[in-house]
């Protein structure tokens, strides 16, 4: 801890002498910048009731600012599956798989086309401007894939004159650096968005799992397993008129990461993986005598090149093309009914080294009613169906409700039958593939209740889903190649739980805010717990302020997994907790003058652990920033 | 104050809480693990969970698994794909990782890692006090195969000899390796005789995708070779297939003698050989026949199902079943009577029947 503050202070002291600072009262306020805000996520949140959406805030998102799974990890009721700091890395949603839980960004759908999945480890957020977590099924609006629950990253343009700009900095133990720069520029007519992230780390730690040494008796380390990656961003809104609305987005990513071996031997870790993403979006939002209209053209590629040899030139590839047409139009009658329809054409086309080009095409058609009397009811009914030319599909439909029960308690229903296609890798793979395959279906309910006041809240929903033709990969008998088969149906049942309490008492402040999911998700043959599916994960974090210092305290638990489901100690991973203190201190704060250092401990009890079977996580770490708004 | 004892006592908490959260670990073991039969399972596939069972030699007992790490405290932490023996140690080949566990082949305790020198490993022997190790190097590879020649006293790979592509089950005799090329992520059609002495390599061709080897009383080599499935460019169908057959190599002349060959599209695997008799599987069932036989038998011995690890010894032929999630099974069949006198649970994966 000492070291830590006091390379802290020493930035602070350098940083004190430029700098003019301003009366702490100030440290309250928000940046209050008036402008009008266009959020694609915006316009469809009526039509999500009945379900848990945990949104994340900036502070959040800063402390755990070097990847993505983190951030998750310690902030959001996903369960995460990762091979290592740095290493490929999926979520789960309430015990469900990887390919059920759905990313979009703006709204688009950007699981991989190939194994239906999303790493998060590379996949870069810094520069998108709100993360949202909804909890539960939604195939009714987002299609294949929504059954555990969606992640929405979102970018928002501002109209109206002004001119905000962000710089953050992080560099901690094993030469790990985060940066980010983001600029938002507008006129009445104009919005623009700017921002790039470079992220890269030698990820070189220890392994503390005493248990595991080289031939002299010394620990490992975590050979293989250095990261580099960085992102671009660039969007653009024009307001044609008061009631139209052009917005450009587009995105590049490029990761090159290094796959580390783990135990017992890093040293024969070879493997390395790049990957190319590019996402392009225009939208035309619209409004005309009671209706709102949104048109939505998108095109996104992905490229992964794996090289099972480092420094081999040859390698593996991946590659898909999507092609994306939308449009959705909502009548809204006095506020009190809505009605929404939503069209949706995509092509997508996929290759790799060892198959022909494979192509897909889903037109899908949804639409539904919304009802709201503005004051303690709120009801939506909404199907959809869709025509995949590879597979016939059910049909998705969700019922929802909200009941206002006491002053600021809801009570909270929603229903629904969801879906997932098989993958180009599950049906296309060398060898593996199974053209057989039938779609993953999915009949769940959410039941529960909210309570939202100032300074606390409450949300707890029981969920229950039924999973039809689970799509898993087995070894098949007589090797040990896998192959995907609709094996399995399973239930998922438990309760989620998040909580927000504030308390200022004088010049201290308090928060405390977490997450904790209880699931009993089991195989409905063998009545065994599925593989990577913790009963109980907690998280929060506990802060406490006074005037320009911030102190927090995180702390993660993730019960026992097991890694298969014949449900024996040997094949799982024991039970999680790891523990971060970090301190922040903001040195000013003006109308749109910000600067915050922050430092932070990571895993202080030196605790060993994993998140999967003999891949270490770091022992006790640091990182310090700067995060700079002009 | 009162914050600073709130904020105390809920770190307090939370330490107290950790330390409650250790689990307990595999029941430590010490072990005699001769006069009985050690059984290697591979795990999952990129799982690091392979493992060791070991049963006592009168079937009297149900098998008990995961020995190495009760008896060490740690994993084997990869796909243990065979174990070689000297007189004194046990060697833990484990695939994916590149290395070789060493253990005492009695109490099982481990006396170090190999953890260089090695791509890949499949298969080890031990002739004349060394080890030889057979590698895929990078498996898509096909110019990279070789043999890692272990020290028996320092466990260091002292040198390799390389070899053609696809390098698998290796034998010994007389100061000369036997190899049988498989093909690795590809195929061949060979065996390599190495002398150990010259480290001069002939080449033997066989048909496609030899496994198995087994030196016979005479010391000829019989040789399982699987055949191969064709496919289609899309790698969505089998095209085609290869002839599958048993070849028998007359090892002083390093010639095949005779070769029989299975019907197209039948690809047998597993092998074993007892006084004279040849074993293998085929489509769920075990066949066997007189070494000399110069035609394959047309009626099963027995109807096994699908089976991953197969020997015989004393008349009793040992199959290991694999099941999906599941651990294996391993069954011990009287072949006179037909009778299956023992059944364990064993390693997840469990491919290799071993006697200590």
């Amino acid at each position: 801890m000492n070291y830590i503050q006091g390379t802290l202070f020493c930035c602070l002291a350098s940083a004190l002498s430029h700098a003019q600072s301003k009366p702490l009262g100030q440290l309250d306020s928000i940046q209050a910048i008036d402008l009008v805000e266009i959020k694609a996520a915006k316009f469809h949140k009526a039509s999500v009731l009945g379900q848990k959406i945990v949104e994340l805030s900036e502070t959040t998102r800063l402390r755990n600012g070097t990847n993505f799974t983190e951030l998750l990890r310690y902030n959001s009721p996903i369960v995460f599956k990762d091979y290592g700091r740095g290493g490929i890395s999926t979520a789960r949603f309430r015990g469900t798989s990887a390919s059920n839980t759905l990313v979009l960004w703006n709204g688009i759908n950007i699981n991989a086309a190939g194994n239906g999945q999303t790493d998060f480890n590379a996949l870069s957020v810094a520069t998108s401007d709100q993360i949202k977590i909804q909890s539960g099924g939604a195939s009714v609006r987002y299609g294949s894939g929504a059954i555990g629950g969606v992640v929405h990253i979102n970018d928002h343009l501002y109209f109206g004159k002004h001119h905000a700009s962000q710089f953050f900095s992080s560099y901690g133990s094993f030469q790990t650096t985060s940066n980010f720069v983001k600029t938002n520029i507008g006129t009445n007519k104009w919005a623009f968005k700017f921002a790039a992230t470079y992220n890269q780390s030698a990820n070189d730690y220890t392994f503390i799992d005493d248990r595991y040494t080289d031939t002299d008796g010394s620990l490992l380390k975590n050979e293989n397993g250095n990261y580099r990656n960085y992102g671009l961003d660039f969007s653009l809104g024009y307001e044609i008129s008061k009631n139209n609305t052009l917005q450009f987005f587009t995105t590049g990513y490029y990761a090159n990461r290094f796959f580390s071996d783990g135990l017992p031997n890093p040293a024969a870790g070879s493997e390395r993986n790049e990957d190319f993403n590019q996402r392009n979006l225009l939208q035309w939002s619209s409004r005309f005598s009671g209706f709102k209209q949104q048109v939505n053209l998108a095109y996104l590629t992905q490229e992964y090149r794996y090289y099972s040899a480092k420094d081999s030139v040859d390698y593996d590839y991946g590659k898909t093309v999507q092609s994306i047409a939308s449009h959705e139009l909502v009548y809204d009658r006095a506020n009190l009914w809505k009605a929404t329809t939503f069209l949706q054409y995509t092509h997508t086309q996929g290759a790799a080294n060892a198959i022909t080009d494979k192509k897909r095409q889903v037109f899908s058609l949804s639409g539904g009613l919304t009802y709201n009397n503005g004051r303690n009811l709120r009801m939506s009914l909404h199907s959809r169906n869709e025509f995949n030319s590879d597979f016939k599909l059910p049909l998705a439909i969700s019922f929802a409700a909200e009941r206002k029960m006491g002053a600021s308690l809801w009570a909270k229903i929603n229903l629904s039958k969801n879906y997932r296609a098989p993958t180009f890798n599950e049906m296309y793979w060398p060898r593996l593939g199974n053209l057989d395959l039938l779609p993953e279906y999915a009949q769940q309910g959410d039941v529960g209740f909210s309570v939202e006041k100032k300074h606390f809240e409450l949300a707890a929903t029981f969920f229950y889903i039924r999973m039809d033709n689970k799509i898993i990969w087995l070894p098949s008998v007589n090797s040990n190649q896998w192959h995907p088969k609709n094996i399995a149906e399973a239930v998922n049942k438990g309760v989620e739980t998040s909580f927000y309490i504030e308390k200022n008492i004088r010049k201290n402040r308090f928060q405390l805010k977490g997450n904790h999911v209880y699931t009993s998700a089991k195989n409905t043959t063998t009545k065994k717990q599925l593989a990577y599916t913790p009963e109980h994960v907690l998280n929060y974090t506990f802060s406490y302020g006074i005037n320009r210092f911030e102190a927090y305290f995180q702390d993660l638990f993730q019960g026992k997994v097991y890694t298969n489901e014949i449900g024996i100690d040997f094949y799982s991973l024991k039970p999680v907790r790891v523990m971060n203190l970090g301190l922040e201190y903001t040195l000013f704060q003006q109308e749109s003058n910000k600067l915050v250092f922050g430092g932070k401990l990571n895993n202080f009890l030196n605790k060993v652990y994993y998140f999967t079977n003999l891949r270490p996580m770091p022992g006790t770490n640091f990182t310090i920033n700067i995060n700079y708004k002009f | 104050m009162k914050s600073t004892n709130l904020l105390s006592r809920l770190l307090f908490l939370s330490v107290v809480i950790a330390a409650c959260t250790e689990d307990n670990d595999v029941a430590p073991l010490q072990g005699d693990f001769e006069n009985g039969i050690i059984i290697s399972a591979e795990g999952n596939f990129g799982g690091k969970d392979g493992s060791v069972a070991f049963l006592d030699g009168d079937l009297s007992k149900k098998a008990t698994n995961f020995i190495y790490t009760s008896v060490n405290n740690a994993q084997l932490g990869g796909l243990v794909q065979s174990i070689g023996f000297s007189e004194e140690d046990a060697f833990i080949i484990i695939n994916d990782a590149h290395s070789i566990a060493v253990v005492d082949r009695t109490t099982f305790e481990k006396k170090t890692i190999v953890l260089e020198g090695l791509k890949n490993p499949r298969y080890m022997v031990v002739e004349g006090g060394k080890g030889y190790v057979t590698n895929w190097g990078e498996g898509g590879d096909p110019s990279d195969d070789y043999i890692a020649v272990l020290d028996l006293e320092s466990y260091a790979v002292e040198s390799t000899i390389s070899l053609k592509n696809g390098v698998e089950q290796i034998a010994a005799k007389e100061g000369k390796l036997y190899v049988s090329h498989k093909g690795a992520f590809t195929t061949n059609n060979i065996i390599s005789v190495v002398d150990i002495a010259t480290n001069e390599v002939v080449e033997i061709e066989v048909g496609d995708n030899p496994d198995e080897i087994i030196f016979d009383a005479t010391g000829d080599l019989y040789v399982l070779f699987e055949g191969r499935s064709i496919w289609n460019s899309d790698w969505t169908a089998i095209e085609s297939h290869t002839e599958a057959g048993i070849a028998k190599i007359d090892t002083n002349t390093n010639t095949v003698v005779r070769t029989l060959t299975f019907d197209l599209g039948a690809h047998p695997g597993l092998f074993s050989l007892e006084n004279d008799n040849l074993y293998y599987a085929l489509n769920g069932s075990v066949f066997s026949m007189t070494a000399s036989d110069t035609s394959l038998p047309t009626t099963a011995l027995l109807e096994t199902g699908s089976i991953y690890g197969m020997t015989v010894k004393n008349g009793q032929l040992y199959t290991l079943k694999r099941a999906f999630e599941n651990l294996s099974q391993l069954n011990v069949i009287d072949i006179n009577s037909g009778q299956t006198i023992h059944s364990s649970a064993v390693g997840l994966g469990a491919s290799k029947i071993y006697f200590n």
